[in-house]
Parts: C-alpha cells; sequence; structure tokens
C-alpha cells in the first residue's frame, strides 16, 4: 500500500522544497516590513496625527448634529417642510446638476471610447499616434476638473456650460484610458476573422471588438456617471452651474441646516440613480462572457 | 460563382527574427485543388497559411494569383485580396457575441460601401443568401443565437458559411478540425471536399491529422522547419516518408505563436 510514500521522500525533493518555503517565507516578510514602512512614512510627512484625529472626532459629531435641526415626531411633517423651506429651488437645482453630468458623461465617453482604439496596443495604428493619444487622455485626466472648471468658467463665463466642458474633458481621459485597457483584453481571433473577410480596420473594430467589450464599456459608464454626478455637484462651487453654488453658499454662511439639507438630497439622488444604473447595467451585460 | 484562379507561391519566406518561420516555398495550386499541407507544430504551416492572404507579411518571395502580384497588393485591393481568398480558422474567429446570421454577413462586407458596413444595415438579398447558406449547413434555425452559445462544430459550420459569403474563388483552411471531436472532424472536412468539388473552389487546408489529408485532398504538401520536404498525391506519402516528416524535432518552439508585439511608448 504504502511503498510510493518513501521512495518519494527519497527523491530528494524536501530540501529543495523546504528551500524554497523559506525563501517565499523570507520575501513576503520583507514586502509587508517595506509597505508598513511606507505608510508610517507617507502618514509622516502628509502630518496625519492620530491624536489629533481623537481630538477631532467630538467636533465632526457636533457638525453632524448642527447639521440637522430639531425634529418632533410630534410635528414631523411641519419641521421636515420647515428644514427643506426652499426644496423647490433646490430640486431644480439638483436637477441641473444631474443633467449637466449626465450631459457630460455623454460627451465625454463618446470621445474617450473613439480615442480608445488608438490608445490600445493592440489596435493602434502605430508607436506614435498610440503615444499621442495616451498623452493627450493622460493631461485630460490628470487636470482636476475643478481646475478646467475654472479655466473654463473664466473663457465662457458663469454656468453649467463650463461645468459639463470641464467634466467632459476629464470623463474623456477617464474613459478613453478605462476603455483602452478592455480593448487590449479581447481576444483578437474574431478580429483576425473579419480581417480575412475583407474588412477594413474600422469594420474589424466595429464587429470585432465592440462587441466584446460593450458589456464593460456600459459598466465604466455607469460607474463614471455615478462619478460626475459628485463632481458636477462640487463644481457649482466655482459657479460653474448645479447645486454647488447653494451649497457653497450655505457652507461658506454657516447655514448648517440648509447644508445638511442638501448633502442629504445629494446623497439620496445618488442613491437612486445608482440603484438604476445598477439595474439597467445588469440588464445590458446581462450576456456578457463569464 | 467565380472561376477559380491558379495560385503561385515563389520562393516564399518569413522570418521572425532570428527563426525562418518559412523558408523558401515555392508550388503552384491548380484551379480547383485540394492540397493539404501537413507537418509537426511549429513547422510553419499556420504562417504559410497567413502569408497567402497577407493577414503574416512575407518578408521573402512572391505570391501570384492569375497575374496579379499578391505580395505587392495595399489598401483596398489587399482587402478584397482577402474577400477572395476565405480561411476558416482553428478557433473559428466568429465574433462571440453576435449572432451567426450577422457572422456570416461579415462574408459581404467587401461588396458593400461604408454607410452599410458600418450599421449592420445590409440588403434584403444579403440577407436572404446568407441564411440560404446557414440553411446549407443545416443552422438556418441557429441563425440568431449568438456565437458564443454555438458548439464548436456548429461554430465552424457558421465559418464556413461566412467564408462562402465572400464567394472566394480559394479557400484556405487553417487546422480547420483541430478543436473539434472526430465526428465534427469528418463533417468539416467533408463538407470542404464538398465545397471543393461542387464549388470548382481551390482549397489549401493545414492538417495534423495525416489520415485526413490522404482521405479528403488530391495532394499533400510536407513541411518542416519552414520548408518542403515533401509533395505529392497521397499515395505517394509512405508511411515511412510521414514518420520520416514528423520525426526528430518534437520539441521545436511553435513558431505560429510567435507574433512580434508592437513597441509600446
Amino acid at each position: 500500500m504504502n511503498t510510493a510514500t518513501p521512495a518519494l521522500a527519497d527523491a530528494g525533493f524536501a530540501p529543495l522544497l523546504r528551500e524554497r518555503a523559506r525563501r517565499d517565507a523570507v520575501r513576503a516578510a520583507t514586502a509587508i516590513a517595506g509597505l508598513a514602512g511606507a505608510v508610517l512614512l507617507t502618514a509622516d510627512v502628509a502630518g496625519f496625527e492620530p491624536g489629533r484625529l481623537v481630538a477631532g472626532l467630538p467636533r465632526l459629531g457636533e457638525f453632524l448634529v448642527l447639521m440637522v435641526p430639531e425634529l418632533a415626531l410630534r410635528s414631523i411633517v411641519e419641521d421636515v417642510g420647515h428644514w427643506y423651506w426652499n426644496i423647490g429651488h433646490w430640486l431644480m437645482l439638483l436637477l441641473d446638476t444631474v443633467l449637466m453630468a449626465g450631459l457630460a458623461t455623454a460627451l465625454g465617453t463618446i470621445g474617450g471610447a473613439l480615442l480608445s482604439f488608438s490608445a490600445s496596443r493592440n489596435l493602434t495604428r502605430g508607436p506614435v499616434v498610440y503615444w499621442i493619444v495616451r498623452r493627450v487622455l493622460e493631461f485630460a485626466r490628470a487636470v482636476p476638473d475643478l481646475v478646467f472648471a475654472i479655466i473654463f468658467v473664466f473663457s465662457f463665463g458663469l454656468g453649467p456650460l463650463a461645468g459639463v466642458l470641464a467634466i467632459a474633458v476629464h470623463t474623456l481621459g477617464a474613459q478613453g484610458k478605462l476603455f483602452a485597457e478592455a480593448n487590449e483584453n479581447v481576444d483578437m481571433g474574431p478580429l483576425f476573422g473579419v480581417r480575412a473577410c475583407g474588412g477594413d480596420r474600422r469594420e474589424e473594430i466595429l464587429w470585432a471588438v465592440v462587441p466584446q467589450v460593450l458589456p464593460n464599456w456600459v459598466s465604466f459608464t455607469f460607474w463614471r456617471f455615478e462619478i460626475n454626478l459628485r463632481s458636477a455637484t462640487i463644481i457649482g462651487f466655482v459657479g460653474a452651474g448645479g447645486i454647488g453654488v447653494e451649497l457653497y453658499d450655505a457652507l461658506r454662511l454657516n447655514y448648517y441646516d440648509d447644508t445638511g439639507a442638501i448633502l442629504l438630497l445629494v446623497a439620496l439622488c445618488v442613491f437612486v440613480i445608482d440603484d438604476a444604473s445598477e439595474r439597467l447595467r445588469l440588464r445590458i451585460a446581462g450576456g456578457a462572457r463569464q | 460563382m467565380k472561376a477559380s484562379v491558379s495560385l503561385a507561391l515563389m520562393e516564399l519566406g518569413r522570418r521572425f527574427g532570428e527563426v525562418e518561420a518559412v523558408r523558401r516555398v515555392s508550388f503552384r495550386a491548380a484551379h480547383g485543388e485540394m492540397i493539404a499541407i501537413i507537418g509537426p507544430s511549429g513547422a510553419g504551416k499556420s504562417t504559410l497559411m497567413r502569408l497567402i492572404n497577407r493577414l503574416v507579411e512575407p518578408t521573402e518571395g512572391r505570391i501570384l494569383a492569375g497575374d496579379r502580384d499578391v505580395t505587392a497588393l495595399t489598401g483596398r485591393t489587399l482587402c478584397a485580396w482577402r474577400a477572395e481568398c476565405a480561411m476558416v480558422f482553428q478557433q473559428f474567429n466568429l465574433s462571440p457575441r453576435l449572432n451567426a446570421l450577422t457572422n456570416v454577413l461579415m462574408g459581404s462586407l467587401q461588396r458593400h460601401r461604408s454607410w452599410r458596413t458600418l450599421t449592420g444595415l445590409f440588403p434584403h438579398e444579403e440577407r436572404l443568401r446568407a441564411m440560404t447558406l446557414l440553411d446549407e449547413f443545416g443552422l438556418a434555425h441557429k441563425a440568431f443565437v449568438r456565437a458564443e452559445r454555438l458548439s464548436g462544430g456548429q461554430q465552424q459550420r457558421v465559418a464556413l458559411a461566412r467564408a462562402l459569403m465572400q464567394r472566394p474563388s480559394i479557400m484556405l483552411a487553417d487546422e480547420p478540425t483541430a478543436s473539434l471531436d472526430p465526428r465534427n472532424a469528418a463533417q468539416v472536412m467533408a463538407a470542404l471536399r464538398t465545397i471543393n468539388r461542387d464549388r470548382g473552389l481551390t482549397v489549401i487546408c493545414n492538417l495534423h491529422n495525416v489520415g485526413h489529408a490522404r482521405e479528403y485532398c488530391d495532394r499533400i504538401i510536407g513541411l518542416r522547419q519552414g520548408a518542403i520536404v515533401f509533395d505529392g498525391p497521397p499515395a505517394a506519402l509512405t508511411d515511412a516518408a510521414a514518420r520520416d516528416l514528423y520525426g526528430a524535432e518534437q520539441d521545436e518552439a511553435d513558431i505560429t505563436q510567435a507574433t512580434p508585439e508592437l513597441q509600446t511608448a
């Protein structure tokens, strides 16, 4: 029965395996120690002090309490009504914000999708085009959209146009990169199939690449929409339209209840959109390859 | 159906860095001939096949189709040549998320203007033709099923329909049966033979199954280390000759896999 086991042990593998396991353990320990050291170093450099964190926590609670007015159960409807005294105006601004985010996502995604092919190593027209498009995409997403917004407000004036453009440019950079990465992971077989049919580059991309990457693209796009909704909120701070202007005023003038009311409204909006986009995404990507 | 064009390879060669995948290959394929190319893995069979439709660029030699110099084609004329010599692949290479009918319609890309090929608005007659071809392979009922949902044998038959949709004069088949079970493999080989006989197409077929080569083909070309070492009718390929062909180098690197990577920035 057991005759095979001693033969295995005798083959001289044991020292080899032990040596290997020891080496792996040393490497893992070194990596963990290095990582921990790096985290501590950055925390020190960035002035992240646990003492201040602990001391500040009560004040965080204080701020949260300030943002919610007194709500009595007896008069809950009146109290909430009073809290949301400006709800009509806020909802209109919130709608503006959602539309800004949607339009910017659409524009940026279309641009990013078109550029993504030249930024994919497997589909690009050549190393020069690849290099240029990659740099363009990097620039578009390296500059924060708030900075773009300030520049565009300066050029195009106050209002949603500047905000939409700013977010669209940032979205183009982000989507272009993400899409390109999805493009680089496609199975190239179908592409050669279309090429062997006499298809040109556009036809190869449309019929062999796009069907493969579309589910990924859709899910990136919904995710980006959610990010852009937050961006569109913040971007109002510099006068680029939407509910941000109102939120900024409330914060600046220490209208704590208004701040709380608007933040809650934005959060609810994100929940609703997140839920809806999740459903839509699952339906569209339902048949995706596992 | 277009008349078959005679095809001549002249001193054709392809080098990947230090490796000579295909070296000085010359042969002439007659109208309506069915040729098997056999040889061990890494002998350069796939590369040779891809040189013919220029999926791989030759580094030496010339290809003539009739009086056209295939090696000199560029742009639209190159696409037209690819449409004229259809290819089926070992891995079928259908677009997995498109349905069978759309995959077959890809075979008609060359015949239509961009506004049709980039919108998918193919004319009704073409759609009908694609459907008829699917029906010929017993797959009309799968027309609206995504290619990825079909079995290997079904996918290869869709690929054959797509190839015929191109109205080719030459059919290239790169290991068309290697991913299939024996029954499906035999079906696909029989289909290729039928295409060759009934439509008069020249068929050139890479095979690793010497039995299939003997059974279905008029002529066998043996390739070893990129060069032709046998060329003759099945009867001339003795068991000794076949053994010799597959002989020693079992561990040769698989040249077909060695596609050079694009330099990244």
